[in-house]
């Protein structure tokens, strides 16, 4: 089930759309190798948020969590947040010195579409790292942050 | 375009909001979405909510009126089934749900929950915590919250 | 101390209630099938909706009166319209619902108009004390007679099979019948000096009728003479009603419970439709003659066993993909009855 009702006329409007994925978040997804949380549960507007990646097997990140800060703002989901890994990582799409998710290295984020979701951007992410020019470089020591 | 094949009922329920609002309600689409709608509800007089402006807002998701309609409060309120989100517990929002209910009787129920807190079915904890141990206390801080955040001078 | 019946535990009797179903899903033969449409002579007293019963609802006669409307709609309870149901073939049996199956899925029925040829308006239906009397009650209604008949009055009547009453303790009050004329429009008054003492009966016996509905405090059974040559058996209607007081003192108030029909040897519940009353009116409002789902479309379809006519049948149908409930009083759905409602003919 895709949220935001892909393919159909009606807009779910952004604060409905966050309070879905809320709502979803704390279920829990999948097999919980991915996993995000609203930052600040005073905020009504649920602009920040945090992400966890938990690495993939057979890779160099297998064991670590990396922990990641997405942002969604007003016009979200028509734009995609802005992403910032807060753990340090070694990956071709990651600001070596910010942390920062770049978009045109990341083609869930450089297409974005109104129905991707946060938990889609995690999902890439952990797949993104066990591409095969990702999965064996030299990593940052574990729980360094940016 | 996001509008087009808008149901009927829904064209019909915002003709009658906008030409007959319920008294202390008002409700208007928005204009790029006719499925959401920004809500002013007055603080029901006699309740500590009273002289407050609270704004919500709602959604009218692909299945209303078969699924009920999505509410939230945006002002920040200190109510027993409402959270920091905003977010309402109210029956008829959930299981309650019937197709027979309307925008309008909606907001009228959410208008009625101010005017009746119940604490023991509570959202926020805390809150219901506070109103069951000291009511009086508890509505102090209502009508404090009111006056923080929700008059709209 | 006056008499009481109800320790008596006097079991429904079993009556051979047969049950026209255009479609019969479930019952094994034998069926019956109500006789055809009469050609339309003059204009009925009223226009009655008739349906064939689910042989699953055990219910329909056992349920009684729905309880108070949900407080969300306040006017969509007016009604002003009947609907006749027939008794279920099995109904309760020693208080015990036989299902024959479990409720299915029961897709629209539709509904067929049958003649009624006196009818008694059971709103105007009261109970007062005789002047010259004080300690005797009368009986007065308005009501509609096609043709010339009788009036009989019972208090504390058993139903028998056939739709035979027969009272509980005649020695108290025997059953009194009182003949009348056809015409539209028509009070009765019973005469002074024909009424009841009901101060030999226990309140709580007035109150309610036996647990398995076949024993009522007041029987009214209107009957019309058989002039016609198609029908040979006499047309009945009768009406079934409580007598109250309100926290025990003040005057008796009459509540019609149920109204039957014998039309032809088949016995027909009279029961009222929600809503359906609204559907003839041109007004917009919000409560008026459309669906309250679509809010487009007229309303055709009531719900049993709640009995609210309240959608088209489009959006029944669609409902009954999302939800098993009334739209109305959230009650189970058993069964959906479309019903034409033909505007230019009542």
């Amino acid at each position: 089930m895709t949220l935001g009702s892909a393919g159909s006329s009606v807009v779910v409007p952004r604060n409905f759309r966050l309070l879905e994925e809320l709502e979803k978040g704390e279920k829990g997804i999948g097999d919980g190798t991915v996993s995000y949380g609203m930052d600040d549960g005073d905020d009504i507007y649920m602009r920040s948020w945090t992400g966890t990646i938990i690495g993939p097997y057979n890779t160099v990140h297998e064991g670590r969590i990396y922990q990641l800060k997405l942002f969604c703002d007003k016009d979200y989901p028509e734009k995609p947040p802005t992403v910032r890994f807060h753990s340090r990582i070694n990956m071709t799409c990651v600001n070596h010195e910010t942390g920062v998710v770049e978009s045109k290295k990341f083609s869930l984020l450089a297409n974005w579409q109104r129905r991707f979701t946060m938990e889609d951007i995690l999902t890439q992410l952990k797949k993104e790292m066990a591409a095969s020019h990702n999965r064996k470089l030299i990593q940052p020591p574990e729980g360094t942050c940016y | 375009m996001a509008n087009s094949n808008l149901p009927r009922r829904i064209i019909k329920e915002t003709q009658r909001l906008l030409s007959e609002p319920a008294p202390g309600i008002s409700a208007s689409p928005s204009e790029d979405n006719m499925r959401y709608f920004n809500v002013m509800i007055l603080g029901p007089t006699q309740s500590p909510y009273e002289g407050g402006v609270f704004k919500l807002e709602l959604f009218l998701p692909e299945e209303y009126p078969m699924a009920a309609p999505k509410v939230r409060f945006l002002t920040k309120i200190y109510h027993p089934n409402i959270d920091k989100l905003g977010r309402i517990c109210l029956d008829i929002l959930k299981d309650k749900w019937s197709p027979a209910l309307q925008i309008r009787t909606v907001l009228l129920s959410i208008q009625a929950l101010l005017s009746a807190p119940n604490p023991d079915d509570p959202l926020s904890e805390n809150i219901a915590k506070h109103w069951k141990s000291n009511e009086a206390e508890a509505v102090e801080t209502a009508k404090e919250w009111t006056r923080l955040y929700a008059s709209d001078a | 101390m006056g008499v009481s019946w109800s320790n008596n535990n006097r079991r429904r009797r079993r009556s051979t209630y047969f049950h026209p179903h255009p479609h019969p899903p479930h019952l094994p033969p034998p069926y019956y099938y109500p006789p055809p449409l009469l050609p339309p002579p003059a204009p009925p007293p009223q226009g009655y909706f008739i349906t064939s019963s689910n042989p699953s609802a055990s219910t329909s006669a056992a349920t009684g009166y729905v309880g108070p409307p949900a407080q969300y709609y306040p006017n969509v309870y007016t009604a002003n319209s009947v609907m006749l149901h027939q008794q279920p073939l099995y109904a309760n049996e020693g208080g015990n619902d036989i299902h024959l199956s479990p409720p299915p899925y029961v897709d629209h029925q539709t509904t067929k108009k049958i003649r009624n040829d006196v009818n008694l308006h059971k709103h105007t239906l009261h109970l007062c004390i005789d002047p010259n009397n004080p300690d005797h009650h009368l009986i007065s209604f308005d009501f509609d007679a096609l043709f010339d008949g009788s009036i009989t009055i019972f208090y504390l009547a058993k139903e028998e099979e056939n739709c035979r009453f027969n009272p509980l303790f005649p020695d108290l009050f025997e059953p009194i019948t009182f003949p009348f004329q056809k015409g539209a429009g028509q009070k009765f008054c019973q005469p002074s000096g024909t009424g009841i003492d009901l101060g030999f009966f226990e309140l709580d016996d007035l109150s309610r009728p036996s647990p398995g509905e076949d024993v009522f405090p007041l029987v009214i059974c209107a009957e019309t003479n058989s002039i016609s040559v198609l029908d040979a058996s006499p047309h009945m209607q009768i009406t079934q009603a409580v007598l109250e007081k309100s926290n025990g003192v003040g005057p008796f108030q009459v509540k019609v419970v149920r109204q039957i029909l014998w039309i032809d040897d088949v016995r027909y519940e009279l029961r009222e439709l929600y809503g359906i009353g609204s559907s003839a009116t041109a007004d917009f409002d919000d409560n008026g003659k459309e669906c309250v789902i679509c809010m487009t479309e007229p309303k055709d379809t009531a719900v049993l066993p709640c009995r609210h006519m309240c959608m088209c049948s489009e959006c029944a149908k669609a409902l009954r993909f999302q939800s098993n409930k009334c739209p109305i009083c959230r009650q189970p759905i058993e069964e959906l009855i479309e019903i034409k409602i033909n505007v230019g003919n009542q």
